[in-house]
């Protein structure tokens, strides 16, 4: 075990401060962040360190969301290592800046604690806020443990400062499952982190003696230039976040497995895929159903934007058929997000396995055990060749 | 792939940025009858174009960038500035 890990410390947080000490240890120059349910304690948390002298940035609350990401984005462009956190009708209201923040090529960091976008009017998980950004040229990662979300946010910054890469990106963890959920987090040593996380020389730089405009009048070939580099860097995050995420085992001694995690799919007939605080309790039920002798297993994925395409056909290759939670809808195509984007990634690929998709979890709805035991039950009679139906909503039968 | 610029987004140095000639696109133009300007800078403050300019007695707009907005004209209160058609 590196020196590091022991000068680390462990402490009981739930995923809303594990989020602040992560926003902490990567020292932004400027935070602005507005509270919002079910993320207030993130910016509660993050007054704190500023009042123990723990933050050397700016700590800003301005009137609005859009004015945090407007703060953001003059700060970043200044040089300045941005974070700010939101959540569902907040997200909503940044949206005019962040596509800006994308376009421009702003390394900003955000974390959104995923809930679900009034009406109705709800303040519970689900991810319909979160997949509105997925065209908005942000990379979107998600966690699965209060752990994680301080971890993801370190290797947010590495995504989105890479300079290759230069996306902002949003770190996403479930409202109230993990927001709420109080585990223990090993807190790592400052040093540490900035051995993980150098601060990098900006680009453009700006410079007083060389003027520059950010966001000038262009025309349609530059703009159609800009969207090919923006597209082709993006896509650069896939691997990337791979290599970081061994290089982040290494430095601190644990590791996620980089864009998707693979949960006892070696040997796997059937697998299911899920994504933030349903993948845990997939594992509960995917265990469950080793032991009864069915060889299930689990993709969680990690990076949803880029989406993991390669890696995905690389494991479902062998497998006889595969399930998808998805804790949202994407209207018009009578399924959920994942699915149909699963769905979009396999088609011309090695893989051709019965897919089905459950819709649960909508609307603060629990993602029981019972619910992914059944989902993996249907999955294997479709993979011994029964008729199944594409779509299933278990809340509602 | 075939790139015009250095960057990978919409920054630009300033030095290179296009300025338009907006006088270009008057139809009409401002003239000012100086004895009856009292100098209270009105048109200097609301043209949209900013290119009204103090030329010591009384004030002019700068027709390389005046559009012909007519804006100084109408807001003028001693009718100083009268717009003439452009021939």
């Amino acid at each position: 075990m590196s020196n590091h890990r022991s000068s680390s410390e462990i402490k009981v947080l739930d995923g809303n401060r594990a989020a602040a000490y992560g926003a902490m240890l990567c020292q932004p120059d400027v935070i602005a962040a507005y509270p919002i349910t079910p993320q207030s304690e993130v910016v509660e948390t993050l007054f704190d360190f500023k009042a123990q002298g723990l933050l050397n940035g700016e700590l800003i609350e301005p009137e609005s969301e859009h004015s945090s990401m407007g703060i953001l984005r003059g700060a970043s462009v200044a040089g300045g290592r941005t974070f700010t956190a939101t959540a569902a009708q907040g997200l909503l209201f940044m949206f005019e800046n962040c596509i800006h923040v994308a376009t421009q090529r702003l390394p900003i960091v955000m974390v959104n604690v995923c809930r679900e976008v009034a009406g109705p009017h709800i303040v519970v998980c689900g991810h319909s806020d979160i997949m509105m950004v997925k065209e908005m040229g942000w990379i979107q990662l998600h966690a699965q443990s209060c752990q994680e979300i301080l971890d993801l946010i370190l290797m947010a910054y590495r995504l989105a400062e890479d300079r290759q890469i230069r996306t902002p990106a949003v770190a996403c963890y479930d409202g109230w499952y993990l927001s709420h959920l109080w585990e223990p987090v090993e807190i790592p040593a400052r040093e540490a982190v900035e051995q993980f996380l150098p601060r990098l020389e900006t680009r453009p730089q700006v410079d007083p003696e060389t003027p520059m405009v950010f966001g000038p009048w262009i025309s349609g070939w530059t703009g159609t230039e800009y969207r090919y580099k923006q597209s082709a860097a993006i896509s650069q995050a896939k691997a990337k976040f791979d290599e970081i995420d061994q290089e982040f085992r290494e430095i601190f001694g644990r590791g996620y497995g980089g864009q998707i995690e693979e949960y006892r799919t070696d040997d796997a007939d059937i697998v299911l895929i899920a994504m933030g605080s349903s993948a845990s309790t997939a594992k509960v039920a995917i265990d469950k159903k080793r032991d009864e002798g069915l060889r299930a297993g689990l993709i969680r994925i990690r990076m949803f934007r880029p989406f993991p395409r390669e890696r995905l056909v690389a494991v479902l290759q062998q497998k006889r058929a595969i399930g998808v939670i998805d804790r949202s809808v994407c209207f018009g195509w009578d399924c959920g997000n994942l699915f149909l984007e699963l769905k979009a990634g396999l088609y011309n690929s090695a893989v051709n396995a019965p897919l089905l998709n459950f819709i649960c979890g909508l609307c603060g709805i629990d993602v029981t055990t019972e619910i992914i035991e059944r989902a993996v039950d249907d999955v294997s009679r479709a993979a011994q060749g029964d008729a199944y139906t594409e779509v299933i909503w278990p809340d509602l039968e | 792939m075939k790139f015009k610029t250095e960057f990978e987004a919409p920054w630009a140095y300033c030095d290179n940025l296009l300025v338009l000639e907006t006088g270009e696109w008057r139809h009409r133009r401002p003239i000012v009858t100086l004895r009856k300007c009292s100098q209270c800078g009105v048109c200097y403050l609301f043209c949209p174009t900013g290119c009204v300019q103090d030329m010591g007695d009384h004030y002019e707009a700068n027709l390389d960038f005046c559009k012909g907005c007519g804006i100084c004209a109408g807001l003028c209160p001693t009718d100083a500035i009268e717009m003439v058609r452009e021939e």
